[in-house]
């Protein structure tokens, strides 16, 4: 990542999130916020605005220098907003735009079954609603649900969400590595993608559906 | 008409899912028809060693069930098109299948393959039962360990209760130099209280580590001596009469050296 990318603004319709590279030191990060402010100057105009500070923990003196730097580099008047969690999460589906997360938000988990723990190779899970496992799937461990399936954990054994017909289904997993995906009537082989992301050392949240009559997996953000 | 064999041991870890694998692929390269069934139910792991887990959709329970056709649940190996794998399902166990059961599956795969091989699970119990009732001949696999040789004597004693005459025995990872040196027990000593034919000796040899955590059989590496023996049985097993290898061959720079000087190695 080149110096210039360390520090960046998303606009949100509520906010101004500010993403803050969390290694770099104080002063540079200071330094790449002026840049960007004086860039970004016309863009904003002069309105007040909630800005959002992301990525790195601030104190309350950083945050304030932080933010001097933002009105004194372009015109906005700035209100600093603590986010939470659920503004985040609301966030996270705005900033992901697009049929996707629309998909998701029209999903209701109803009824849903909670495994607590991870479930190993031969153990099975099967029910009409949707799962929630909180814990890893093993390889050889299988889950088949009406609805979807959402493993907080690694996902390495089968999956099959929407298993009495539901094509709308869908599988997440904070670590997605299944040797196969079944949603409703379709079935993927996932290995190729699975090695290559282990190779890269980027296993990233994600969640996969069917889209266009076939599987998708896109990362969860 | 094909042959059902049995790969069987009694004891656990000796090699009977290598030995299947590799006789599975051995087989199917000189041109037969082949299918290798996992009777292992509930702890399956020929899928793996084959590199075929990902394909499994049907398996060996759901055709006995009726839940789908033996077609559809029938994998057919990536590399050999002759080949194929019926898997055993991971979250059932022994008892969701009988030996009457396996009976009849194994009379149907025979008129479709030249072979069928069947990969045993560990133990004396249902899963054995099951897994030898379809068998027309069994290959008895045990590793040059007191203990596995008990075992296997055992499981040769059952199955010649069960009317499965002449057996045949594979010796595996058998170490040279250890037996050599009076530490790990000779090939003859193995055969004297098995008493029964020998049809193989395999090395041990790291490359079936590496292989089986692939998911390729060995016997598709030439330079795998391991691999050349599970070769060799498959020719033996087809009836031709092959001379056992010699297992003392030293390769290496090294050994050369030593053979020159007339060291003992």
């Amino acid at each position: 990542m080149d110096k210039a990318n360390k520090v960046y603004f998303k606009a949100t319709k509520d906010n101004i999130i500010v993403m803050l590279d969390d290694e770099m030191k104080f002063d540079e990060l200071k330094a790449s916020l002026i840049l960007k402010a004086k860039d970004a100057r016309k863009f904003f105009g002069d309105l007040s605005a909630s800005v959002v500070f992301r990525g790195r923990d601030l104190t309350s003196r950083e945050e304030a220098v932080l933010v001097d730097i933002i009105e004194s580099e372009t015109n906005l008047k700035v209100y600093v907003t603590e986010e939470d969690e659920e503004d985040n999460k609301a966030q996270a589906k705005e900033d992901d735009a697009g049929d996707i997360s629309k998909f998701i938000k029209d999903q209701r988990m109803e009824g849903a079954v909670f495994h607590n723990g991870s479930l190993r190779s031969g153990m099975k899970i099967e029910t009409q609603g949707s799962v929630v496992i909180i814990g890893d799937v093993n390889p050889g461990g299988e889950i088949t649900a009406g609805g979807n399936i959402v493993v907080l954990g690694a996902l390495k054994g089968l999956a099959h969400a929407g298993a009495y017909g539901n094509s709308k289904a869908f599988v997440a997993a904070l670590a997605l590595l299944p040797v196969q995906i079944r949603i409703a009537d379709m079935i993927t082989i996932v290995a190729d993608e699975v090695e290559k992301q282990k190779k890269e050392g980027n296993v990233v949240p994600s969640y996969a559906y069917i889209r266009k009559e076939k599987i998708c997996i896109e990362p969860l953000l | 008409m094909g042959i059902v064999i049995v790969v069987t041991s009694g004891k656990g870890g000796v090699g009977k899912t290598t030995t299947t694998a590799n006789l599975g692929a051995a087989l199917a390269l000189l041109d037969k028809t082949v299918a290798l069934v996992d009777a292992d139910i509930g702890l399956r792991n020929l899928d793996v060693v084959m590199g075929l887990e990902n394909r499994i959709v049907y398996d060996l329970v759901d055709v006995i069930e009726g839940n789908c056709r033996l077609k559809q649940a029938l994998i057919r190996d990536k590399r050999y098109t002759n080949l194929f794998l019926l898997p055993a399902a991971q979250t059932r166990d022994k008892d969701a299948v009988s030996p009457e059961q396996m009976q009849e599956l194994c009379k149907i795969l025979k008129d479709e393959f030249d072979y069928v091989v069947i990969d045993c699970p560990a133990g004396i119990e249902q899963g054995f039962k099951n897994a030898i009732s379809g068998a027309d001949r069994a290959l008895v696999v045990t590793t040059p360990d007191v203990s596995a040789v008990r075992d296997a004597d055992r499981i040769i004693g059952l199955l010649e209760a069960n009317d499965l005459r002449n057996p045949e025995l594979i010796l595996n990872r058998v170490r040279v130099e250890m037996v050599k040196k009076g530490d790990m027990m000779a090939i003859e000593d193995v055969t004297e209280i098995l008493a029964i034919e020998i049809i193989g000796v395999v090395p041990d040899d790291e490359s079936i580590v590496i292989s089986t955590n692939r998911g390729e059989p060995a016997v598709t590496d030439q330079a795998s001596k391991a691999g050349r023996a599970y070769s060799d049985i498959a020719r033996r097993i087809l009836g031709e009469e092959v001379p056992f290898m010699d297992l003392d061959e030293k390769k290496g720079f090294f050994a050369k050296v030593k053979r020159a000087f007339g060291g003992q190695s």
